[in-house]
This record gives structure tokens, sequence and C-alpha cells, in this order.
């Protein structure tokens, strides 16, 4: 993936999480991404642009759901959290391919889907790190569509 | 009391709109929620809306078809849709406008877009 799409998929997560949950977001490196097995992901499929791939460390997710729902921890399901990651994909993914077309044609975004495998965000070759405190991640991938399983 | 159907696969994002609308100053609106195209389609049977808000990204039915769909019918056709995408996709929306809708929101929706174009609605 060229340094154009990683910086657009990286202002997309940037606009999409200031908005939805008034989180600011510092790139990091792949190295500093948590070991734990303690992250949710999801896929989505941007038509010939690939599939995008994003994981979340449940803590993260947490918060982000407890702004949106206005909900403390214990209110908060595996149903919505669940729901909220996959709404934030769709947001994030809806960004970026608009970035990357700019207008020039139609493009078709997938319907995303959860990871239910546990996701080994190490083993995509692209991605974007974003941290916003100790045990707050995100990860991107993109893949292309031809290579979407390991 | 204007209801208002809201149709998003996601309960996360339905609760957003109904949020933004809520604090945009719609005044005590009657909100129906549907989780696609084909459930905001029986709803509307059941009881017209004064306004439909739509995801265009949707199992079943998405937003475009069920725009079309409403435009189709005598009886629903007068009822403005507006229509919430991820992404801006001005081709898509040029074949939106020609079916008639009402405008667009992108995700995540925010407060002042919902009022700009509740304010659209107010003036129709």
């Amino acid at each position: 993936m060229g340094s154009i799409h990683q910086e657009a998929l990286r202002e997309s997560a940037c606009d999409a999480l200031e908005t939805l949950a008034f989180t600011e977001l510092h790139e990091v490196g792949r190295s500093d991404l948590p070991q734990k097995e303690n992250r949710l992901g999801a896929r989505i499929a941007l038509g010939e642009d690939g599939l995008l791939d994003i994981y979340l460390t449940r803590p993260f997710l947490v918060e982000i759901a407890a702004v949106l729902f206005t909900a403390n921890e214990d209110q908060l399901d595996s149903a919505i959290m669940n729901d909220t990651l996959l709404e934030i994909t769709n947001i994030i993914a809806g960004r970026y391919l608009a970035k990357i077309r700019e207008g020039r044609s139609d493009f078709v975004l997938g319907l995303p889907e959860l990871l239910q495998d546990s996701p080994k965000w190490q083993a995509h070759p692209v991605r974007v790190t974003l941290e916003s405190s100790p045990d707050h991640f995100l990860a991107l991938g993109l893949m292309p569509t031809a290579t979407k399983d390991a | 009391m204007p209801k208002i159907l809201i149709a998003d696969d996601s309960q996360t994002a339905r609760m957003i709109m109904r949020r933004c609308i809520e604090i945009a100053g719609v005044r005590e609106p009657a909100f129906i929620e549907a989780i696609d195209g084909e459930a905001a389609l029986a709803a509307v049977k059941k009881d017209l809306p004064d306004l439909i808000v739509a995801d265009l990204n949707m199992p079943k039915i998405d937003g475009e078809t069920l725009l079309k769909t409403l435009k189709s019918d005598s009886k629903t056709q007068g009822i403005p849709v507006i229509i919430a995408s991820s992404a801006v996709n001005p081709v898509r929306n040029q074949r939106l406008e020609q079916l008639g809708v009402l405008g667009f929101v992108t995700k995540p929706v925010t407060v002042s877009a919902v009022k700009s174009i509740f304010e659209r609605w107010k003036g129709n």
C-alpha cells in the first residue's frame, strides 16, 4: 500500500474517532502493539480496493461505547460492543474510500463483519497503528481481495 | 409531533442519529426504528412517517432501493428521505438526487449536519 493510502487511512480513523468519541489518536509502531489477546476485530470489503481489517483493544472499545451510549462498562453487553465495532469499521472504511476515490467514480462498500478468529494483527502486510492511552490501541490493515485470509 | 423513521442495521448508528435529532431541536419527535430496508418498508406500510432517515448500506434492501421503492408508490412518494452514509460518493449521490432524495448526511453524523438538513425539511 502506498504512503498516500496509508495517510488516507490514518486520517480517516482519526477523523472518525475524534468526531464519534472525542478521542485523539497518535501513531505508534508495530512493536508497540500489546501481545495480550485482548482485542476485537472486524473486516469490510472495499470493492476493488481490497479489504480493510480493523482491530481495537477491548478497553478502547469499551471506552468508545461508553461515550456513545452514555453508559458504564457493566451496562454494555457484547451485542452493543460488537455493533459499535462494526459501525466504527463502516465509518472509517467509508471515509477512506471517499478520500482515495475523490469522487472520480462510483464505488461499493461492503457490510462489516466481525472477525471470529483471534485476530493476529501482526499477520497483515500493511498497518497503521494508533494509540490513545496505555491499553487503548487500534490497528488497521489493508489487503488486496485475493489474499484475504492467512 | 413528527414521526421519524430511522432505518439502519446498526443499533449504534440509530442511537447516534436519534440523539443528534433530539439535540438539533426537533420538537418531541416520535421515533420508529427499522433494522434494514425491508423492515423500513413494513413500518411505512403500517404507519406513514413524516420523514425517513435511511442508511445507504443495509442488508436485504439498501437505502437506494428503499428510496426507489418509496418514490414509485403514490402513497409514499411524498415522504422526504434523507440518506446517511459513511462514504461521500458524488456519482451515487447524483443518482439519489434524481430519485428525489431530500439530502445526505455523512457518518459520523453531527448535530450541525442534522440541523442543516432539517432546516431544509422544514422549509419544504
